[in-house]
């Protein structure tokens, strides 16, 4: 793969491009489908695809294809070559320099045996301990991907990552009715005996079976939620969003001058983790990933543009790969509960993207009322409005529990002040 | 591509060559952030064996053979979870269905084009904080096989233009609406006249001004008028995913409802396979990736819930025919049971006298993504939306979400307009993402909005 992506990267520049990036990835896939409780399907994908990025004249253009076959590349370069010239001039235009790195990472194999057991334990677990429980879907693979990237600018990277992924989703039904659908999911780099015992697998089915039976809340009112970690990945994937090309380049990120500000409660610090299964070591850019803290005690300590948009904004650029932790805090997420006078226990946030400023509507799903510290009826039709910025400044606690889902770890996050309606 | 040497594996066995092609441009503010094309070849096969579905797929030329063998080997490797066979319908379609497109636009053209509609914005608008030109197209075309006989060509071409106005509010805060312009066909197929642009985007700043002032809506149950572009979304998201037949299977609430009344008697609702009152729709599915030959399916007939959508497994389940339903997006991708071209059909109202008989509500008129659920509970969010005061529009209102559950909503709907408006702009996501249209009138009804 190196050699041939050296071969492309020469064409290239024989062809007139300044720069240019080339990435070569075959995945090889093995993955087991559960449906309606019972196994369905399994399923073998070989995939190659050639991704390219090529600059002439401070002019860029990008093509993928999943070929590798001569005359594919020759017909991808001649493209280039006839999109490059009516690309815009832009001095911001770059490859990554000087990168280099040779990663292996996770299981190099699939155990096709150890993806059998898992599926069947999954299914005992679900007969035997939650019954109403419906697997609509799940997905339990692994995934060999291997990588060479390579630029104009001496980078040469290479990558041979394994990881077993499982995603489930499902809905409780019985003789009171069905519940909302709740999913979750992540990487890990061995498959447990039993399944239910990650990702929070276990605790989703026993949170379904018990809302089947739902209220409405009675009135209006201003309280707390304590949001399970499946929620707490829209706060942080708002939040990058802000921090990112589309945003700062439009100048409309609400963080565009925060850098070095108090944008979170002292309690909230959040970090990448390049170690997470299934995490490769550098980025689609060319560029190797180190330890990031984005968030250091509430405090904003850079933004997240790309290469370009670094040189665009003339502001420093970091690696940091697209999973983010929260670190723990020091409550346990019993005491968490226990502390919230009048809100809600929320497994699932239903909304569309907040708004620009963050201002959003959704309706919480797989969700407890919680009274006087007690975790009472489930809810349904319940919507929480309030400003993603604002809940960042408002969380109260974070739980010394984390939830392990490969690339993200996230703990239950306590916040003050959202409506319910 | 065309069509392959074809050999049978196992009980039933299906063979799917899918090329998919896209170009996505982006620029903000006059930069060309994105310019991309991508394109994709695969081959696929799936075989049935004594219950159990064996899926292969390479990007390499394969061919048929070896990759049918490598799907029922991964089906025969199931048979350790014990299982029987149920004989799948048996229907199969031959034919070949293009997309008659005129001649695209070159990536050089949209780049000028992108350039001239970020220069008319910024010399139009003064309050412009910032513009987002995004110009997408893709390209599926699949050629089917099975061992029932079927031999389809199958091809779905959308071109879509998405344009993001930003202001600034008074607390400097960014407030944003964008428009789609996008069908069937080609960048060619579409009007994308400086005249056409002006006249869209003076209505888009005309809201976003209004939107600038605006305020929250207030929470709980409201009385709306959704915009006929809103009634797809309500269509796909609220009824249309529950009565996806895996959905059923999986615990959908939908599942003991078959023949009574779940919505008012003016709601009618289908998901079309290709053509509605003899037009070809955005998403024209002749025959599916298993070879079934596409039928119209009736999901709500005068408020009943009528039939499900189905593959030919859960056609068999259900004893009920397969209707078509099951398509893959990308060619390493097994078919799932998807929507087509949902919609509510029209009614006899005017939207006009809607809103005017509202004493106190919203008129809701633009939306982002939307969610469905197993209870038929759906959000969907709202961006564009004004008060309703005494039966005449006032103040716009703030970014909100409209949800509820779709069964309450449609049973207290009391207004159906004539209009009929499509939409193909977004991509619906289960397990793959997939292209979709959704159309419908314009709809009064009671749901629950997000506010103070």
């Amino acid at each position: 793969m190196h050699e041939q992506a050296s071969k492309i990267l020469q064409a290239l520049t024989g062809a007139g491009f300044d720069d240019a990036r080339v990435s070569i990835t075959e995945a090889d896939v093995n993955e087991l489908n559960i449906a309606h409780n019972h196994v369905s399907l399994m399923r073998t994908t070989q995939n190659q695809s050639l991704a390219v990025m090529a600059i002439k004249d401070k002019r860029r253009v990008t093509a993928s294809v999943s070929s590798l076959d001569e005359s594919v590349i020759e017909k991808v370069i001649a493209d280039l070559q006839r999109d490059v010239a009516t690309s815009p001039h832009d001095e911001a235009y770059a490859v990554a320099p000087g990168q280099s790195g040779d990663f292996t990472k996770g299981p190099q194999s699939v155990d096709r045996d150890a993806i059998a057991a898992a599926a069947k334990s999954l299914l005992q677990a679900r007969s035997e301990e939650f019954p109403s429980f419906q697997i609509e879907e799940c997905a339990i693979k692994h995934t060999l991907a291997k990588n060479t990237l390579v630029t104009t600018a001496d980078t040469q990277l290479s990558s041979s990552v394994g990881s077993y992924e499982v995603m489930i989703m499902g809905s409780s039904k019985d003789e009171h009715g069905s519940s909302s659908f709740t999913y979750t999911g992540g990487e890990m780099d061995a498959l447990p005996e039993r399944l239910t015992e990650v990702l929070d697998i276990g605790e989703i089915m026993a949170n379904s079976v018990q809302e089947t039976q739902t209220s409405m809340i009675k009135e209006k009112f201003t309280g707390d939620v304590v949001l399970m970690p499946m929620a707490v990945m829209d706060l942080i994937g708002w939040l990058t969003s802000q921090l990112g090309d589309g945003a700062l380049i439009s100048q409309t990120s609400v963080y565009q001058k925060s850098v070095g500000d108090m944008i979170g409660a002292p309690a909230l610090t959040i970090r990448n983790n390049p170690e997470g299964a299934g995490e490769r070591a550098y980025n689609g850019e060319g560029f190797t990933i180190g330890p990031v803290t984005l968030v250091d005690g509430g405090k904003l300590t850079r933004l997240l543009p790309t290469y370009y948009g670094s040189r665009k904004l003339d502001i420093p650029y970091t690696a940091s790969g697209g999973s983010w932790s929260i670190d723990p805090g020091s409550i346990s997420r019993a005491d968490m509960q226990a502390s919230v006078a009048h809100g809600a226990l929320v497994g699932r946030l239903s909304m569309g993207s907040p708004a620009p400023n963050g201002d959003f509507s959704g309706v919480i799903k797989n969700s407890f009322l919680l009274e006087n510290g007690e975790r009472t009826q489930a809810l349904t039709e319940t919507m929480i409005t309030g400003n993603v910025a604002q809940m960042l400044q408002d969380i109260q606690a974070i739980s010394a529990e984390v939830s392990d889902f490969g690339g993200s770890r996230l703990p239950w996050v306590k916040i003050s002040g959202l409506r319910f309606s | 591509m065309s069509f392959a040497d074809f050999s049978r594996a196992g009980e039933y066995n299906e063979f799917r060559q899918h090329e998919l092609r896209k170009r996505r441009l982006v620029m903000v503010d006059g930069n060309l952030m994105v310019n991309d094309n991508s394109h994709a070849m695969g081959e696929s096969a799936r075989a049935y064996q004594n219950g159990y579905w064996g899926f292969a797929s390479a990007t390499q030329p394969t061919g048929a053979d070896k990759l049918g063998n490598i799907a029922l080997a991964n089906a025969q490797a199931l048979q350790v979870f014990g299982g029987s066979s149920r004989p799948l319908p048996q229907q199969a379609h031959q034919g070949e269905h293009g997309i008659a497109c005129k001649p695209n636009w070159s990536s050089e053209q949209l780049i000028e084009w992108q350039q001239s509609v970020n220069d008319l914005a910024r010399s139009r608008y003064d309050k412009l904080a910032s513009m987002t030109v995004l110009a997408l197209d893709e390209y599926h075309d699949k050629f089917v096989q099975n061992s029932l006989g079927a031999r389809t060509y199958n091809n779905i071409s959308r071109a879509m233009i998405y344009l993001i106005l930003t202001v600034k509010d008074k607390d400097d805060k960014p407030v944003e609406l964008m428009q789609v312009i996008g069908g069937k066909g080609s960048f060619g197929d579409l009007d994308l006249s400086m005249a056409s642009v002006e006249a869209q985007l003076d209505e888009l700043y005309e809201h976003l001004m209004a939107k600038r002032e605006a305020v929250h809506a207030q929470g709980g149950l409201q009385s709306v008028v959704l915009a006929p572009n809103l009634a797809g979304m309500l269509a796909h998201e609220a009824m249309g995913h529950p009565c996806e037949a895996d959905l059923v299977l999986g615990g959908a609430v939908t599942g003991d409802m078959r023949g009574e009344r779940i919505a008012s008697d003016l709601i009618t609702m289908m998901d079309f396979a290709h053509s509605y009152e003899g037009q070809e729709l955005a998403v024209p599915v002749y025959a599916d990736d298993e070879g079934t030959p596409a039928q119209d399916v009736t999901l709500i007939k005068d408020g009943l819930l009528t039939d499900f959508m189905h593959n030919r497994e859960t056609a068999a389940t259900f004893d009920n025919p397969a209707t078509g339903n099951a398509r893959a997006y990308a060619p390493d991708d097994e078919p799932l049971i998807r929507m087509r071209n949902t919609a509510i059909l029209p009614g006899t109202s005017k939207l006009d006298d809607m809103i005017a008989d509202v004493e106190d509500g919203y008129y809701l008129m633009k939306t982002g993504n939307g969610q469905a659920d197993t209870t038929t509970e759906f959000m969907f969010s709202i961006n564009l939306g004004y008060e309703i005061k005494n039966g005449k529009l006032g103040r716009a209102i703030k970014d909100t979400t409209l949800s509820g559950s779709a069964i309450k909503m449609l049973q207290s709907v009391d207004a159906v307009s004539g209009d009929m408006h499509w939409d193909s702009s977004g991509y619906c996501g289960k397990k793959q993402p997939m292209v979709v249209s959704m159309g419908g009138p314009a709809i009064r009804a009671k749901a629950q909005l997000g506010g103070e």
